[in-house]
């Protein structure tokens, strides 16, 4: 294979020229996502910004604050935050309301971590709101796509529409890569796949869920005592989160991703009772069932 | 660079049908790169594996974690086979321990509440914790005496929890395997603070064996 045709490849597959159908159906489904999530959980994020300033932690872009926001200042930033993350998704004026929905989604998840503790559920949310706010995802199914009369799905082929859902992958592909060298780089090394960890660290939430008044879930209980099972179960979790960035090499190789991760989540929501739900919901993974046709290579 | 003008097709045009994807343009490259350097900022987390210490509380993946660029540190960590548990129980007046939700201290969701409540605990804030969750006891108590809704669901458990005289913050010992096999109470522990229900909290230190603990002997 020669220079060109391997710039070539890499063009194409890191950016295909697909039409704006792609990035759009990216933008509503993630925006859809967030706007659902973020609803079901506004009264706990508003008891998040009520509580005592002495336990406030900032972190990220929450550092530039002393001190807590006055507990009705961080209410009105998420509620504004919800209205722009409507008129982003439905594709209202998108070169401000994208960026800014962007902005204000990744301010008020980073202040909802910035009371002692980093929960790591909402990372990939906001990176991809990120990618999809900064990029060019409202030429089509969208308020913008109307206004500008060339239809709600125009029949155009840009390679900057390809490249938006590769960028979402390659997102997705870097958290799970970081969450498997932080485990292969412990002091267990790659005897991480035997399981013991994992065994122990299912067994240490089971705990901690019943000391602070919740219950810790039936299947981790049922299972704690079958050790050759967390072997399996760690040796997949270790396989699917090393090998993500091959999702970003072979549509195949990156649906058969997507469908090992979003069992992994499943399986740890099951076993251990805690939630990714942007990961079970299925959207994180949108990227690799990209919408409408490209130009082949 | 000429091909056919992509607008004539329709968007559901099978593939087969559809012109070859033009030549790479420098504009293509550029947004490689860009997007290149993206990654390379999702990875510069990853800085915190690179040195010679991988375990501890103040290892760099626990340092250097932040959002939402984070270093995924959970389910790293090798636990063993035990662990001590900062916690908080409730004690009835017959001595039975009710565990009383972390809401009493605190609106963030369980894990978040179980942080603050470790944080406070080495800043020797273990009576503040006391007192708080002993507070929101009485309030709750307050409240159903009262006849008022407290809103949300968990009737059952603050029927339980409207039992509890008093509060004591403890740090506990508990083996995963005696754990899992239904001996759920711990193998020691150390009581820090204390708190009756609509009382002031004081510091305390003092031990429990795994005897005592089994008996009832809580105050």
């Amino acid at each position: 294979m020669n220079g060109a045709r391997i710039r070539q490849w890499t063009v194409d597959t890191l950016r295909p020229a697909a039409t704006p159908l792609r990035p759009a159906v990216l933008r509503i489904g993630v925006g859809l996502f967030a706007a659902r999530h973020h609803r079901r959980r506004r009264t706990l994020l508003r008891g998040v910004h009520a509580q005592d300033p002495r336990r406030f932690a900032p972190v990220g872009v929450v550092r530039v604050l002393q001190r807590p926001l006055r507990p009705a200042v961080a209410d009105r930033i998420l509620d504004a935050a919800q209205a722009v993350n409507v008129l982003a998704t439905v594709g209202v004026a998108h070169r401000v309301t994208g960026p800014l929905n962007a902005a204000l989604q990744l301010w008020t998840l980073t202040y909802r971590n910035s009371w002692g503790m980093l929960y790591h559920n909402d990372n990939m949310l906001v990176l991809h709101q990120m990618v999809l706010g900064a990029g060019p995802t409202a030429d089509a199914l969208s308020v913008d796509a109307l206004m500008r009369r060339r239809g709600l799905a125009p029949a155009v082929f840009e390679r900057r529409y390809g490249a938006v859902p590769v960028m979402l992958n390659a997102v997705t592909s870097a958290v799970y890569f970081v969450s498997g060298v932080a485990k292969v780089r412990s002091s267990t090394g790659f005897g991480w796949a035997s399981g013991d960890v994992l065994r122990g660290q299912i067994a240490i939430d089971g705990l901690r869920k019943d000391l602070f008044g919740s219950t810790r879930p039936a299947a981790g209980t049922a299972l704690y005592h079958r050790e050759r099972l967390f072997t399996l179960m760690a040796a997949v979790s270790l396989a699917v989160e090393l090998g993500a960035p091959l999702s970003l090499l072979d549509r195949r190789l990156g649906l058969a991703f997507s469908a090992a991760a979003w069992g992994m989540h499943i399986g740890i929501r099951e076993i251990m009772g805690i939630s990714f739900p942007y990961n079970t919901s299925g959207v994180s993974y949108l990227g690799h069932l990209p919408a409408g046709p490209q130009l082949r290579r | 660079m000429s091909r056919p003008d992509p607008s004539a097709l329709a968007v559901w045009s099978p593939s087969s049908t559809l012109p070859p994807a033009p030549a790479p343009t420098a504009r293509d490259v550029w947004g490689i790169v860009a997007g290149a350097a993206g990654v390379a900022v999702l990875l510069w987390p990853l800085r915190a594996y690179a040195g010679p210490q991988l375990s501890g509380k103040d290892a760099p993946k626990f340092r250097l974690d932040s959002f939402p660029l984070s270093t995924y540190p959970m389910f790293s960590e090798h636990r063993g086979r035990s662990t001590y548990v900062p916690h908080v129980i409730g004690l009835t007046g017959a001595g039975e321990r009710v565990i009383p939700h972390a809401r009493h201290f605190g609106g963030g969701g369980l894990n978040q509440v179980r942080k603050q409540v470790s944080r406070a605990i080495r800043r020797g804030d273990a009576a503040l914790v006391a007192q708080t969750y002993a507070d929101s006891l009485a309030a709750q108590r307050a409240a159903r005496e009262g006849g008022r809704p407290s809103g949300g669901s968990g009737g059952p458990r603050r029927r339980h929890e409207a039992a509890v005289q008093q509060v004591e913050v403890v740090r506990s010992r508990f083996r995963f395997d005696d754990y899992y096999g239904g001996d759920v109470l711990p193998h020691r522990e150390t009581v820090l603070a204390r708190c009756e229900v609509g009382g002031t909290a004081v510091a305390v230190r003092e031990e429990r064996t795994a005897d005592e603990i089994a008996g009832g002997v809580a105050r």
